[in-house]
């Protein structure tokens, strides 16, 4: 029964992160998840997937969450959900038994024979990779993101969009009135 | 009832509150990280339907491909995250509304 | 030779584009020249083709290629030249080319000289694709040219001020309505005809109707009654003849071009050339020669009890416009084209005298609310506009009908076919003819004889040589025209023989023609002793009954405002409450429905993400429990 109870624990370990107050304790939480699912999935027999799950999920992400958080700042204020408790509750149920119920015919499903993981990743998947390979360039291009307002004060001289937008009224007045001179 | 079942049924119940966080949150920290959590149900869902249909593998990759999205959104939501903050002064994705009806 | 037909058309549509491209860079008289040249070269091009036939009566077909080509139907740009159409081409290019350089004079200063101008061309390229056309189809091309230009012209003081300027575009607006109802029949006519015969050449036409329809065939009968629908519209007889009055409104060169020379006797012209399809429908004959017969009496009658001078021209020109068709629903064809021929030069003539006049009287008036038209303010003109007097003299009594001037002879060939062959219409045409003598008298007496009757009358003086010039010729050949058909020679019978067929020749008949021309001295005594003596115009001739009719033009016009008009506009009226109501409010509720349900809709777009999530898992759940309950639960 140690699944079940890992299992048990990693839901708790979600509610906890849904709940939290502060932000920093509902990524600590989230952490906690993400490496209990790991666990999971290594006595699933998916000792990759769990050993990747571990580092990017519970390793990486929560490190980006620390980072973000302490850039963003708490922001302690309690928001009152728009949504009542009740009919989210309602809708997330309806959702998940109708799921639960479509999905278990198909867990007796025939089984076929198939290639190796790596085979299977690196071969029948190629495509899929490709595609990794652009989201992991898109995720690059977020980090930046985050960082590029970090980075102006520093390098002054250097156009930035903000730049561009105190010169943009001159320029609109040159182009309606050309006759005005430029002060 | 197996163990896969019962990974079955976790995810589910990872799902559910995922969505539930999503239904509830305004904080888009918060939002990102009940993503999260529905992602992390939608892995397990993955390798355990794997192993059920007999497809272990199929699954794990796939499952593989998952864990780079799921962090890319991670990433990407946070960016917006800082930057929203930066602009408004607020995580409430509320008050970026800027489409009155 | 006869290929030089093409050129007929072409070189008044040349003419325009010059005007057109040009117009406003053109000073003075300069566009007028051109379109008068444009006009001339036409007519030279037209006596080449009448040498050409000379030689070769019979002509030829020139086709310049294929039009329309519908499987085995085929429509070509073909332009026939026998002794019909180059009769016509000559009658219309000669006295058009007079007419546009009378304009020269007439509209000098106007601020669309050069417009006035390439609408005559235009009008002359119509009239000649009409006369020349090889088949049904061009022939209405050139049909609707000319009703399109006899809108314009009507209509081409569209901007006059103090209401007059309505009045203009109405009665363009009324004579292109008139005339469309025509060209419908016209259009149903040749529908029919194609329905029958496959083709809507003429030679085809008349070649399979000739072989295969007996006299009297029902077929026959429908297209031949269509196309006098047709006739009647263009040209002006009951039931359509109100829009030709009204067209007045227009600059006189147009009315003497299009209102009286030519374009009206486009009709004539149609029933002779299918004359082959009038022949069997001995039907159809007898009512074109009833109806050309009631229009000659009615308006004749209506002429005699009209003041303005155009006006008494424009009732004149219905009443032998009756003439002619009288004459060819008598099946004397010759007779009716020869009476269009001399008609176009003396009812041009009396036209641009009539200009003259109205422009001599307006130059003369000093007060803006003067009626340059109204016979009663002229009288004495006779000293004041020497030249004008004398040409309007010659073709006043060609009118008339006085021997030896042109009018007498044609009018007394139709006479003389009416005497023979339908003794009714030789009596009511007989009436007619003294009527024509006593209206004609009175506009003589009442514009040229006497004391003049207002001070612009004593002011009047006589037009400018451009315009005199053009009036001369018409009066000589108003005089000589008869020596086209004089009886017992039968010029232009025999030149028409070659294309109509028409076997019979005209006689000379000493007894009616006696008659008739006592009658027109008869006429014209009678008008002498009614507006001749002095004081004439003076007393008030509406208080007779029988007057106020004829001056009301029988109240033609006020029974089809009631039978027609009016329906009409009640119709009309109605369909705009319903379509306003009915219509323009279906629409209105459909746009109100939107806006209510998007407004309704609105409250549920609040722009919070909350909500789009809620609406995103709501919407999933019911997807999965569609599928679910699609599995059968």
């Amino acid at each position: 029964m140690l699944p079940l109870a890992l299992l048990i624990v990693a839901v708790l370990c979600a509610v906890q992160a849904v709940r939290a107050a502060r932000l920093l304790v509902s990524a600590i939480w989230l952490a906690g998840v993400s490496a209990l699912v790991a666990l999971l999935l290594y006595w699933l027999g998916a000792h990759e997937v769990a050993v990747i799950e571990l580092s990017v999920g519970a390793g990486l992400v929560t490190v980006l969450f620390v980072f973000a958080i302490s850039m963003a700042g708490e922001d302690l204020t309690p928001l009152k959900s728009l949504i009542s408790r009740p009919l989210a509750l309602a809708l997330v149920g309806v959702s998940v038994v109708a799921i639960a119920w479509l999905a278990l015919p198909l867990i007796e499903q025939p089984v076929t024979g198939e290639s190796p993981f790596g085979t299977l990743l690196w071969q029948n998947r190629g495509a899929d990779v490709l595609v990794q390979i652009v989201l992991i360039f898109a995720g690059v291009l977020g980090v930046l993101g985050i960082l590029a307002d970090e980075k102006r004060p520093a390098t002054p001289g250097v156009q930035t969009a903000d730049m561009v937008e105190d010169v943009t009224p001159e320029l609109v007045t040159e182009i309606v009135e050309p006759e005005k001179e430029l002060a | 009832m197996t163990s896969l079942n019962i990974a079955i049924a976790g995810a589910l119940v990872l799902l559910g509150v995922g969505l539930y966080g999503l239904l509830i949150m305004r904080n888009l920290i918060k939002i990102v990280i009940a993503l999260q959590i529905l992602g992390k149900g939608a892995i397990l869902a993955l390798v355990a339907a794997g192993a059920i249909s007999g497809q272990t593998n199929l699954g794990q990759s796939v499952a593989v491909t998952l864990i780079v999205a799921d962090t890319v959104v991670a990433v990407v939501g946070l960016a917006l995250a800082v930057q929203v903050r930066r602009r408004f002064g607020s995580l409430d994705v509320n008050e970026l509304s800027t489409l009155r009806g | 030779m006869f290929n030089l037909v093409p050129l007929v058309i072409a070189l008044p549509i040349a003419g325009l584009l010059v005007n057109l491209a040009l117009g406003k860079r053109l000073r003075g008289p300069q566009a007028g020249i051109v379109a008068t040249l444009a006009a001339g070269l036409a007519f030279a091009v037209a006596v080449l083709l009448l040498i050409a036939l000379q030689a070769e009566p019979e002509g030829a077909v020139v086709s310049l290629g294929n039009w329309i080509t519908i499987g085995s139907f085929q429509v070509a740009w073909a332009f026939r030249v026998d002794t019909l159409s180059v009769t016509m081409m000559l009658v219309v290019t000669g006295v058009g080319t007079l007419i546009h350089a009378y304009s020269i004079g007439y509209m000098q200063g106007d601020a669309r000289f050069a417009r006035f101008f390439v609408y005559l061309n235009l009008f002359l390229a119509a009239m000649l694709l009409l006369v020349t056309a090889d088949n049904f189809l061009l022939l209405f091309v050139g049909w609707e040219g000319v009703g399109l230009c006899s809108f314009l012209l009507i209509g081409f003081w569209f901007d006059k001020s103090g209401g007059e300027g309505w009045r203009n575009s109405n009665a363009a607006r009324k004579a292109m309505i008139a005339n469309r109802i025509g060209d419908a029949g016209l259009l149903l006519a040749m529908f029919a005809l194609f329905w029958a015969f496959g083709s809507l050449n003429f030679a085809d036409v008349f070649g399979t109707a000739e072989k295969s329809l007996a006299v009297g065939a029902p077929l026959a009968t429908l297209i031949t009654l269509l196309l006098l629908l047709g006739v009647t519209g263009k040209s002006a007889q009951i039931p359509l003849f109100v829009w030709l009055p009204d067209a007045m409104a227009g600059p006189t060169p147009a009315s003497a071009l299009i209102h009286a020379a030519t374009m009206v006797t486009a009709g004539v012209y149609l029933i002779v050339r299918a004359a082959p399809l009038f022949t069997l429908a001995p039907f159809t004959q007898d009512v074109v020669a009833v109806v050309g017969t009631c229009t000659a009496l009615l308006a004749a009658s209506i002429a005699v009890g009209q003041f303005d001078i155009k006006r008494v021209l424009a009732y004149s020109t219905i009443s032998q416009l009756g003439f002619m068709v009288a004459a060819v629903g008598l099946g004397a064809y010759t007779a009716g084209m020869f009476h269009l021929v001399t008609h176009a030069f003396f009812k041009a003539l009396l036209f641009m005298a009539a200009g003259s006049v109205i422009h001599g009287v307006a130059h003369g008036a000093h007060t803006a609310k003067f009626d340059a038209q109204d016979m009663r303010h002229m009288g004495g003109l006779r000293g004041r506009m020497p030249v004008t007097f004398w040409t309007y003299l010659a073709g006043a009594l060609a009118l008339a009908g006085l021997p030896p001037l042109a009018g007498f002879f044609s009018k007394d060939e139709i006479l003389t076919a009416a005497f023979e062959h339908r003794p009714v219409i030789y009596v009511l045409l007989t009436i007619t003819a003294f009527l024509t003598a006593f209206y004609i008298a009175r506009q003589a007496f009442l514009v040229f004889f006497g004391r003049g009757r207002s001070d612009a009358a004593h002011h009047a003086h006589d037009s400018g040589r451009i315009m005199l010039v053009p009036l001369i010729v018409l009066a000589a050949l108003s005089v000589v025209g008869g020596a086209l058909n004089l009886p017992g020679q039968h010029t232009l019978g025999g030149w028409l023989e070659h294309t109509t067929h028409e076997a019979e020749a005209g006689v000379f008949n000493a007894t009616v023609a006696g008659i008739s021309t006592v009658l027109a001295l008869l006429g014209i005594l009678l008008a002498y002793w009614r507006y001749g003596r002095q004081p004439a115009g003076e007393r008030d001739p509406l208080q007779s009954a029988l007057f106020t009719a004829l001056n009301r033009r029988w109240w033609v016009d006020e029974l089809y405002e009631r039978l027609f008009i009016g329906p009409y506009n009640t119709l009309s009226r109605l369909i705009a409450t319903f379509d306003k109501t009915a219509v323009d409010g279906a629409g209105l509720a459909l746009g109100r429905a939107t806006e209510r349900v998007a407004e309704a809709v609105r409250r549920t777009q609040t722009g919070q993400l909350n909500w789009n999530v809620a609406g995103i898992v709501a919407g999933l759940a019911i997807l999965l429990l569609i599928v679910a309950i699609g599995r059968g639960v």
